[in-house]
């Protein structure tokens, strides 16, 4: 039953939290909190010991509702401030509307636009998104960002007392602000889709689960046709293409794979079909934005049937417009990869040493990672052997040092 | 525009070891940055310094009324200066070597 409840409250926790924000205004988030919380306290405790009621959602909807009736008529309540959302609608005391369900999914919206509030730092929004949208405990939040518990909650608070302060509301400049907060909410979905489809260490479960959260949020956004924009189609799009080579990027055995030998047959066709077609979506806005020119690349790599069919002339094309975008070491060493598919070793080592971030990149494994890789297609073995150790050196993570140790082993034995 | 400073003498006091993890460290937040879209630019600074002053050039930092010495900067873009500031503790080595940052705007033209 332990089972059951955790699915109910990943699922259900958002739908509560927001629907009570929604009611309470911003500024009782701890309190919505507390009283979801205490809500699953009572359910767990009353399951234990008379089984699960047949309809586990309503129960749980009731009883939150109750509790925050409860709270509402205290003569000394914790309810701060609290505004009638709109003007027809004064604070109803049986709170008769809550949970309808045409609401949830809108309160849902407002509650991820409220977290992206623009003076937090990108990673505090991601994290109250993880916290108050997916439902995801502090422990779990902690371990998808590689942080620790402690941090996670101070980060929490921290935000929360921001909103608090700042006096944020979820209603009134809702949809006129939401044009503007667009680009923060993609940025946060961005963030959650990256972690969960980073390679390094942690549960590979939570991660698969981020990418899908991810996913879930964005198509909140795309069926909303007065929200939406182009970028949410690319964002849409770009997850579905990585998405659809999640499982060919690792073995059987939990080994990388990289592009050039995954099995694309691996790949999942309906995925990449409905990217296209968001992409295409994306397209038709004729702009050149950081999330369309990603998923532009995907898409090459996509629909390419094997490695040497793909059109790298044109990925580097687009990699020299995303560079102007969003000039970063890692942009730099990714368009190296392109020119030197496109133009060949002698230009990509020109590329790398005259990137601007040289300076960073002379500490990151993967860029050793490349100089192997190109003096081993220059068939400049030793070269390649110093650069593969190099990148060896810099990386702790079992995984890449495995896979590095392999390329080693497959130079020496040429030599 | 961030000013990052240090303990210079923890600093000196660093292994080969400690200062290649602090470097990559250092990366990883860029990496972040990257993705979020703040990351502009940035460099670290070698530990030469000279202090210009009308009538003089000193070949040695103010060591003795700060410990704290700028051994880098960045520059970020964010929504305002609070962002910028909460992007700035982000630092993972804010607290460790790095001792505080000091965020400024770049005026605008």
């Amino acid at each position: 039953m332990r089972k059951e409840i955790d699915n109910l409250y990943r699922t259900v926790y958002s739908k509560m939290v927001s629907a009570l924000v929604s009611y309470f205004g911003l500024s009782n988030l701890s309190l919505a909190e507390d009283i979801v919380q205490d809500t699953f306290l009572t359910a767990f405790n009353k399951w234990t010991n008379e089984g699960m009621p047949d309809n586990p959602e309503s129960w749980l909807f009731r009883v939150c509702k109750n509790k925050a009736i409860n709270e509402l008529q205290k003569p000394v309540t914790r309810v701060r401030h609290v505004k009638p959302f709109n003007e027809e609608q004064a604070i109803d005391p049986k709170l008769e509307h809550l949970f309808m369900d045409y609401e949830i999914k809108d309160n849902q919206l407002r509650l991820l636009f409220a977290c992206c509030h623009p003076s937090l730092a990108p990673k505090a929004q991601l994290i109250l998104i993880l916290r108050n949208l997916c439902g995801l405990k502090v422990s779990e939040i902690a371990n998808a960002l590689a942080m620790t518990d402690e941090a996670v909650i101070k980060t929490i608070t921290r935000s929360k007392n921001m909103l608090r302060d700042g006096n944020v509301s979820l209603y009134v400049p809702y949809l006129t602000r939401s044009k503007e907060r667009l680009i923060v909410v993609h940025t946060s979905i961005y963030l959650m889709f990256s972690e969960g489809y980073s390679a390094s260490q942690g549960e590979e479960v939570i991660r698969h689960e981020l990418c899908l959260e991810a996913m879930r949020l964005i198509k909140t956004i795309l069926d909303i046709p007065t929200i939406r924009n182009h970028d949410t189609y690319a964002l849409m799009s770009l997850m579905c293409f990585h998405t659809a080579r999640f499982k060919s990027r690792l073995d059987p055995a939990g080994e990388i794979i990289e592009l050039e030998q995954q099995d694309r047959l691996q790949w999942d066709g309906q995925l990449i079909t409905l990217g296209i077609h968001y992409f295409k979506s994306a397209q038709a806005s004729k702009l050149s934005t950081r999330f369309i020119l990603e998923a532009a690349i995907a898409s090459v790599h996509s629909m390419s049937n094997s490695f040497d069919k793909t059109d790298w002339k044109l990925i580097l094309k687009l990699y020299d417009k995303l560079i102007l975008l969003q000039h970063s070491p890692f942009v730099e060493l990714n368009r190296a990869v392109a020119v030197l598919y496109a133009e060949g070793g002698v230009h990509a080592l020109s590329a790398l040493e005259n990137a601007m971030h040289l300076n960073w990149l002379k500490h990151y494994y993967l860029y050793y990672a490349l100089l192997g890789k190109i003096y081993s297609l220059l068939n400049k073995t030793d070269k390649a052997i110093l650069h593969y150790e190099k990148a060896l050196s810099l990386t702790k993570l079992r995984a890449e040092q495995f896979f590095l140790k392999n390329k080693l082993e497959a130079l020496v034995n040429t030599k | 525009m961030l000013f990052i400073r240090e303990d210079i003498n923890e600093m000196s006091k660093l292994t080969e070891e400690e200062n290649q993890n602090y470097i990559e460290q250092m990366l990883r937040w860029v990496e972040e940055l990257s993705k979020s879209g703040n990351f502009v630019s940035g460099e670290p600074l070698e530990p030469e310094i000279r202090l210009t002053r009308k009538n003089e050039i000193l070949h040695d930092g103010p060591f003795i009324e700060t410990k704290e010495a700028v051994s880098g900067y960045m520059i970020i873009s964010a929504e305002n200066i609070d962002q910028a500031a909460q992007l700035a503790q982000g630092c993972p080595l804010i607290g460790d070597v790095i001792k505080s940052i000091e965020v400024r705007p770049i005026m605008k033209n």
